[in-house]
């Protein structure tokens, strides 16, 4: 099993309609209406997490939209066809399983 | 609500011509049609666009079944789904004539990854299609936490029209 499968694996065990996709020649994985916490309320929203490089950020995770009150500089990208949200929020490792990175740009916005 | 799917008899008949080609390991051919929707009242007519074959090294060597998937032809499937916002139909065949029936390993199969494509490109119905020679039968997904439904009738458009009833 490849790494990138591996990963969805993990993944999937957390939210099971995670899908693996590819955008410019990487993996990137799709999680359509993932529930978190964000500003201390319940979110449900469409989120695209980039395990590697992306605008300069060596790991990334875009948002179908932007949260009010939280995350900094809040900018939008076009990805599979899509407009994304995304926050500046650096030094998420590309080196921890997809979940923990996840978890990590999460605290960008709880 | 009835499901109606309408193809070109010249698509169709690439379908065919495609999947009967030999594979260096699977046993079967798989592709996947794009579709667009047309509501009809309370009724959808599904009117099939164009055909992409699963390539030859996206499938996995599984002498288990007649063909197996890898990752990649999936991911490409999903990809065009949601970067499109077409409906995709799975695709293979069972050869000979008459009515197919989906096998065992179809009826397993088939929901544990149609429902994906649900939630790439929720604004589509997606499904699965098995041809014979002759005829067809298909399952739909009109949304990924529901259970698939039957499409009810096939129409190939050329001359002449040809018209079955499939559920």
């Amino acid at each position: 099993m490849s790494d990138a499968a591996a990963e969805i694996a993990e993944l999937k065990i957390l939210h099971p309609n995670a899908v693996l996709l590819k955008e410019g020649g990487n993996p990137v994985v799709y999680l359509p209406k993932f529930s978190f916490v964000a500003n201390g309320k319940g979110e449900t929203m469409d989120l695209l997490l980039h395990p590697s490089s992306h605008s300069g950020y060596v790991t990334r995770l875009f948002f179908e939209r932007q949260i009010a009150g939280r995350g900094v500089h809040w900018k939008q990208h076009r990805l599979l066809e899509r407009n994304w949200w995304v926050p500046s929020w650096k030094d998420v490792r590309p080196d921890q399983p997809w979940t923990a990175m996840l978890c990590e740009h999460l605290r960008a916005v709880a | 609500m009835k499901i109606g799917f309408k193809i070109a008899a010249a698509l169709l008949a690439t379908v065919r011509i495609d999947l009967r080609r030999p594979h260096p390991c699977a046993h079967e051919r798989v592709g996947f049609i794009s579709a667009g929707l047309s509501a009809v009242g309370d009724d959808v007519l599904i009117l099939a666009r164009s055909y992409r074959p699963v390539l030859d090294q996206d499938y996995l060597r599984d002498p288990s079944v007649g063909a197996m998937m890898g990752p990649e032809a999936l991911r490409k499937a999903l990809q065009w789904a949601m970067q499109t916002g077409a409906a995709l139909f799975h695709v293979h065949t069972h050869g000979g004539r008459g009515l197919p029936d989906f096998s065992s390993v179809d009826l397993r199969e088939n929901p544990k990854f149609m429902p994906d494509f649900c939630n790439v490109a929720p604004q589509s119905i997606h499904g699965a299609i098995v041809l014979s020679d002759t005829a067809a039968r298909g399952q739909v997904w009109l949304a990924a936490d529901r259970r698939h439904t039957f499409i009810e009738r096939f129409t190939q458009v050329g001359a002449p029209i040809v018209t079955w009833r499939a559920a």
